[in-house]
């Protein structure tokens, strides 16, 4: 009479879940190993770990109660802040999160991770990148700066403050307004000539 | 260096040891080691410029970013493409030879915010070929406007979303409008002759629309019916409006969240209908969220207009945001409004206490029967009207909140300060 059918999946480490299976129907890959080998002995994850499997779960379960396409704007808005929260975590934890959410094959998760990192990487000049995720400068200064010259104009600072934009946009908004009209005028003067 | 063995639980070992594994942990470069397929994935979330400037981080990011390159969905050019004052000329030449580089046949996003105004022409075409869904054109850090918008912009039938900022709107003569776009974001946009009406019009699907500081504003020729889709409508700006926002915001038949910032709101005072509160001659029904803002004495007399003419009767959160130095407004206002039945959550920017906005706090804790929560948020230390209390007269405040009468039982009243950045 339940439809709520559980599945049982084993991580790396040996610890057990037992998840319903629309939760874990979110995952591809679990859903292709249920259609296509018989699962009642449980699922093996040699990829991931209890811990981050545990939170993947987490995630899975939270998208299954409230599902995304809901017409709500409330109910959207709610869901968005969750994942702002899930994905507040220790660098080593969000890494294994997208390594895990690309092995189970879960969409949403993957893309929301992966944001995440891209959201961690914007703005920032490549020694504040490197600082972030203690990556290792490996090129010799001659190395350096052939990379540089390749695409100099990558490494160039954009304007930084947002006020002086605005005032430059302001003072000289005269100025194209005023150069618009001219030319205006130019092509009428060329239309009857 | 020796690889630990990773496991479940964590190992109970001495403090020293501990330490020392976590701090490993901290040093360890993950990023680099993620498979070449979600590098490439991250990479192509990020604007092209940033993601160039990877190519300088180690030997693995080296080439990254052009497999990233050709196979992307979301062409994001923003900043300065140019390395000196020829910014015109570097910058048609760098964005040509991304263009051109690019294989993969369609596109998602489109996005150019460039701090000079090129010809867009080819871009946009190359954009609409590739079927964008997304296109962002947005010329604020340059020093002029985009004073024409590609004709071919506007044949482009898988375009979803749009959002443009200083540039110069007219619809060609010929326009079949966009059938699947939802979503219209126009910042600084001089819109010229009709063509905004003309969007409105013949863009059935549209569901979110954003027009922030435009010069122009859709006039009586739109139809309720044309507006249904609606569920997001934000406004800000531009005081030849007021006349005609009461008139098109009831056209707004099914509008879930509706902003309204900048502006004067007297359109909203519905003649004959002064003082009948309770007797509401426009509903909207599907109002859940409402951000309103107080500018003068006269807008928070609309405001109230606005709460006994109009009817919100799902409305469940409330945004007001107050302009600074409400204490020296003369005149004096008298809330009125009808009860709120759904109303859960309010929220007040820039409160500091002043007996125009206590008397606010008062009104809407007698009138919301369902409240949760209201949250008074305080201005930023160095912003225009920040008071720093001191621990008496904070108190005094907290204390005289407490006092206040509640229709909801379980109300809360919170004081906070600016938390964003």
């Amino acid at each position: 009479m339940a439809s709520t059918k559980k599945i049982t999946l084993k991580s790396s480490d040996g610890e057990t879940f037992d998840v319903d299976q629309a939760v874990a129907l979110q995952s591809q890959t679990i859903k292709h190993v249920i259609e296509d080998v018989c699962a009642d002995n449980g699922i093996p994850l040699p990829n991931v770990t209890g811990k981050i499997l545990a939170k993947v779960i987490e995630y899975c379960k939270k998208h299954v109660e409230m599902p995304k396409d809901a017409d709500d704007r409330a109910t959207e808005d709610e869901l968005k802040a969750w994942d702002t929260e899930f994905v507040k975590v220790d660098q080593a934890v969000l890494f294994y999160l997208i390594l895990a959410a690309n092995y189970l094959n879960i969409k949403s998760l993957l893309s929301l991770t992966c944001q995440t990192v891209a959201d961690m990487i914007k703005g920032k000049t490549p020694e504040e990148i490197r600082r972030t995720f203690n990556i290792k400068d490996e090129f010799t200064p001659e190395e350096e700066e052939e990379v540089r010259r390749e695409n100099q104009w990558a490494f160039e600072r954009n304007i930084k403050n947002a006020e002086e934009e605005v005032e430059v946009r302001r003072e000289n908004q005269w100025a194209s307004e005023w150069a618009f009209a001219e030319e205006e005028e130019v092509l009428w003067q060329w239309a009857f000539e | 260096m020796r690889k630990k063995k990773r496991t479940g639980r964590s190992i109970v070992q001495d403090k020293n040891h501990k330490n020392m594994t976590h701090m490993k942990n901290q040093d360890e470069d993950h990023i680099s080691k993620l498979p070449d397929a979600i590098l490439d994935h991250i990479l192509s979330l990020i604007p092209l410029k940033c993601a160039v400037s990877t190519s300088i981080l180690s030997k693995r990011w080296k080439e990254l970013w052009k497999t990233m390159w050709a196979d992307t969905t979301t062409l994001d050019f923003c900043g300065k493409f140019a390395t000196s004052d020829q910014s015109y000329h570097d910058t048609c030449d760098i964005i040509n030879r991304f263009v051109h580089s690019h294989r993969r046949s369609t596109i998602d996003t489109f996005r150019l915010h460039l701090d000079c105004v090129p010809d867009i022409q080819e871009w946009v075409e190359f954009a609409v070929e590739k079927r964008v869904k997304e296109i962002d054109l947005d010329f604020t850090k340059s020093m002029y406007r985009l004073r024409k918008l590609p004709p071919r912009l506007f044949s482009c039938d898988s375009l979803t979303i749009l959002k443009l900022s200083d540039c110069n709107l007219k619809l060609p003569l010929v326009f079949r409008g966009f059938s699947s776009l939802r979503v219209v974001h126009l910042t600084r946009v001089e819109i010229i002759q009709s063509s905004l009406e003309r969007m409105l019009v013949y863009c059935p699907m549209l569901e979110d629309l954003a027009l922030k500081s435009c010069s122009d504003f859709p006039m009586s020729e739109i139809s309720a019916a044309d507006l249904k889709n609606i569920k997001s409508c934000l406004l800000i700006g531009g005081c030849n409006w007021s006349a005609n926002v009461g008139s098109f915001l009831s056209k707004l038949a099914h509008v879930q969240i509706l902003t309204i910032c900048q502006m004067m709101m007297h359109g909203f005072k519905v003649p004959g209908y002064e003082n009948a509160p309770g007797n509401f001659p426009i509903t909207l029904p599907d109002v859940i969220e409402l951000q309103l803002e107080v500018l003068n004495i006269h807008s928070l007399s609309d405001f109230y207009d606005l709460l006994t003419n109009w009817n919100f009767p799902c409305l469940e959160r409330l945004m007001v945001k107050w302009s600074p130095n409400s204490c020296l407004w003369s005149g004096r206002v008298q809330p009125s409004g009808c009860v709120f039945h759904c109303l859960k959550m309010i929220e007040m920017n820039g409160f500091y206490g002043d007996d125009k906005q206590m008397q606010m706090v008062t009104f809407f804790l007698e009138k919301a029967v369902k409240l949760d929560t209201i949250v008074l948020v305080t201005p930023k230390e160095g912003t225009e009207g920040y008071v720093r209390y001191d621990e008496a007269s904070f108190g005094f405040l907290h204390e005289q909140l407490l006092l206040l009468p509640k229709a909801s039982r379980n109300a809360r009243v919170v004081i906070q300060e600016d938390e964003r950045r």
